[in-house]
């Protein structure tokens, strides 16, 4: 008897600890991770499986395993619990550490000064997961708030970005952080993203593999990330008088939602342009001689015809130089483009600015297409040009690119490019060339007026169910995450 | 008896259920003892919730049903110390009188809708800044 019963009972335990058992992991945010293993491992080892970056990715300190109403111990075996075939564990994330970590964001930073050395990394690593429809979410998740590298939301105000914008001495030191460039920089090389930016432009969507190309072209990335373009073009727009958001800003002043700094310079060149003395201490725009101009101003020489008077010409009409009559190469396109109400006031000026109002220096969606160094691989256009400023435009031309090159000359692929531009502009909505319009989210999107609970059901269906129930904290933790339901935990288990 | 569920069936949907996390998410429960026949001790765990003072912490009780579950609702006691007004500040014990329940217990109602009332209860205004204990601190 004693014989017959000991082999059976010897074995048993050994036959439960090693035979595998797959049971579902079902993390807080829905998560959920099909898992085999052995009783034998212990719950240590399960959470270390779990910290990697296929599964929870939360490190095993923050794990806290819950099955069958009880909390389970590190140094436990999965047996010891009798968890069985098909069960499901519960994993909740314990107590914040202050630690937050993202060590991912923090490894970019060099990838800001050579943009081609991150490029393999394919999608950006800050982009968060779980948020399907919107790949910017991550951006402006929560997941930042607090994060030391990237500028607070104070630095947009004490409304965090619905006030009036930062001030540019502001804004381009966040664009000299290389943490925010790099940010960028993975954001554009992500195909989602400019995928998404062109979706959301109908304008955009009819020449799109164009625009992608450009889009992700390195130079394209460089010249929005680069301080020093962005710089010039904001000398340069406050130098014109110009509207001042110009290609980097909505065309009109409503797009009153920033993308952290880059967009809305909107109230600077209102001022900026009477005085022409922001912060960046431009030279003052009485200052006629040629020199300066040139050196402040690279376009001055675009407008050499118009000599001394090329300043007072330039804030309405940018295009003075692309209409000379020196390039009448570019003529024809342009003209195919002119609104139809708006008779050309002066050297058909009304192609750039579909609505001119007197007296204000109409808003130029085109600023960016003008940035000087998009002219650099133009040689018609530079024509007219001092050789003050030509050295000056190849050192800083990161545009000098076949595909701009080509796609200038292409009188239906700039026709196109045109109407893209006009028709965004006169919608006052998108400026569909503005990366950073599109991650600022309000103005480039067709405004979402669902209300909260229609926009966020699906989310708010999700924090229902993990328990939180309070319905403004939840929708306003959605909104400040983007929608990303995880974002929103993290921020209502911080707040 | 009639059409009712008998115990044992419950407790083995309900057993199920548990294990197989189909509940709520915030709550868990499961067998105390695997191989109790009659499935009379349970344990359960109720995470904390957010924004209240229990955030984060994980609180775990033990329920007993007793040969009449579900005609009359389970013991119900905290093994980790809380201060709640419906729980027995000696013992842990839910006072049945104090949750509402446990007090208009129906057949249909679970142990997960203890363990999420109980949850609410926490949550609630009321109750949710009380004073609590060391976390980690049992009866």
């Amino acid at each position: 008897m004693a014989d017959q019963a000991a082999p059976p009972r010897a074995r048993e335990p050994s036959f439960s600890d090693d035979s595998p058992v797959t049971f579902t992991v079902k993390a807080s945010n829905d998560a959920k991770y099909t898992i085999t293993l052995t009783l034998s491992t212990t719950v240590r080892e399960l959470k270390e499986r779990l910290s990697g970056p296929n599964y929870a990715d939360l490190p095993v300190e923050r794990q806290r395993l819950i099955y069958s109403g009880r909390v389970l111990k590190d140094p436990d075996t999965l047996g010891s619990y009798k968890v069985k075939e098909g069960n499901t564990i519960h994993l909740v994330k314990g107590a914040a550490s202050n630690q937050r970590q993202n060590p991912a964001n923090q490894g970019g930073t060099a990838s800001s000064t050579a943009p081609g050395s991150s490029a393999a990394a394919g999608v950006p690593t800050n982009l968060a997961a779980g948020t399907g429809n919107n790949p910017l979410a991550g951006l402006t998740g929560a997941r930042y708030a607090g994060h030391i590298q990237l500028p607070g939301a104070d630095m947009f105000g004490p409304d965090g970005g619905m006030g009036p914008p930062p001030d540019p001495e502001q804004m381009l030191s966040m664009l000299e952080n290389p943490q925010f460039a790099s940010m960028m920089n993975e954001a554009l090389q992500n195909p989602q993203v400019i995928d998404m930016m062109i979706q959301q432009n109908p304008m955009l969507r009819n020449m799109a593999p164009n625009v992608r190309q450009m889009m992700q072209s390195p130079e394209f990335r460089r010249m929005m990330t680069d301080p020093d373009t962005i710089r010039r073009m904001t000398q340069l727009r406050r130098d014109l008088g110009m509207g001042g958001l110009g290609g980097m800003g909505g065309p009109s002043g409503d797009s009153s939602f920033p993308m952290p700094g880059v967009t809305n310079t909107t109230e600077a060149p209102r001022d900026g342009a009477a005085t022409g003395a922001g912060s960046t201490a431009t030279p003052s725009q009485t200052d006629t001689t040629g020199n300066t101009q040139a050196q402040q101003n690279p376009f001055a020489s675009l407008f050499g015809n118009l000599g001394d008077t090329g300043n007072a010409g330039a804030p309405a009409n940018p295009f003075a130089a692309l209409l000379n009559p020196n390039n009448p190469l570019l003529n024809p396109m342009f003209a195919g483009t002119t609104p139809a109400g708006t008779p050309p006031p002066a050297a058909s000026a009304g192609q750039g600015t579909p609505a001119p109002q007197e007296g204000q220096p109409p808003p130029n969606p085109f600023a960016a297409l003008f940035n000087p160094a998009m002219f650099g691989g133009q040689p018609p256009t530079n024509q007219g040009a001092g050789s003050t400023t030509s050295s000056d435009q190849q050192q800083s031309n990161p545009f000098n690119n076949p595909f701009i090159n080509s796609l200038m000359q292409n009188p239906q692929a700039m026709q196109q490019m045109m109407q893209a531009f006009g028709g965004g502009a006169g919608a006052g909505g998108a400026n569909p060339f503005n990366p950073f319009g599109a991650m600022g989210d309000t103005p480039s999107n067709p405004p979402d007026t669902r209300p909260p609970e229609e926009r966020y059901a699906e989310q708010l269906r999700q924090l229902n169910e993990m328990g939180f129930y309070e319905f403004e904290r939840n929708v306003e933790a959605l909104r400040r995450a983007g929608g990303s339901v995880q974002g929103a935990v993290e921020y209502l288990l911080t707040h | 008896m009639g059409a009712k569920i008998p115990r044992n069936f419950r407790l083995l949907e309900e057993l199920e259920k548990g294990e197989k996390g189909l509940g709520a998410d915030a709550c868990s429960y499961g067998l105390a003892n695997g191989d109790d026949l009659l499935m009379s001790d349970w344990n359960g765990t109720i995470l904390g919730p957010p924004h209240s003072v229990h955030e984060n912490r994980i609180y775990s009780l033990s329920l007993h049903c007793g040969e009449n579950y579900p005609d009359v609702p389970p013991d119900v006691t905290f093994v980790s110390k809380i201060n709640l007004p419906c729980v027995d500040p000696r013992n842990g014990k839910v006072d049945p009188t104090k949750l509402q329940c446990l007090s208009q217990w129906k057949r249909d109602y679970t142990m997960e809708t203890i363990l999420s009332e109980l949850r609410r209860s926490m949550a609630s205004p009321a109750n949710k800044k009380l004073p609590q204990p060391p976390e980690g601190s049992t009866w």
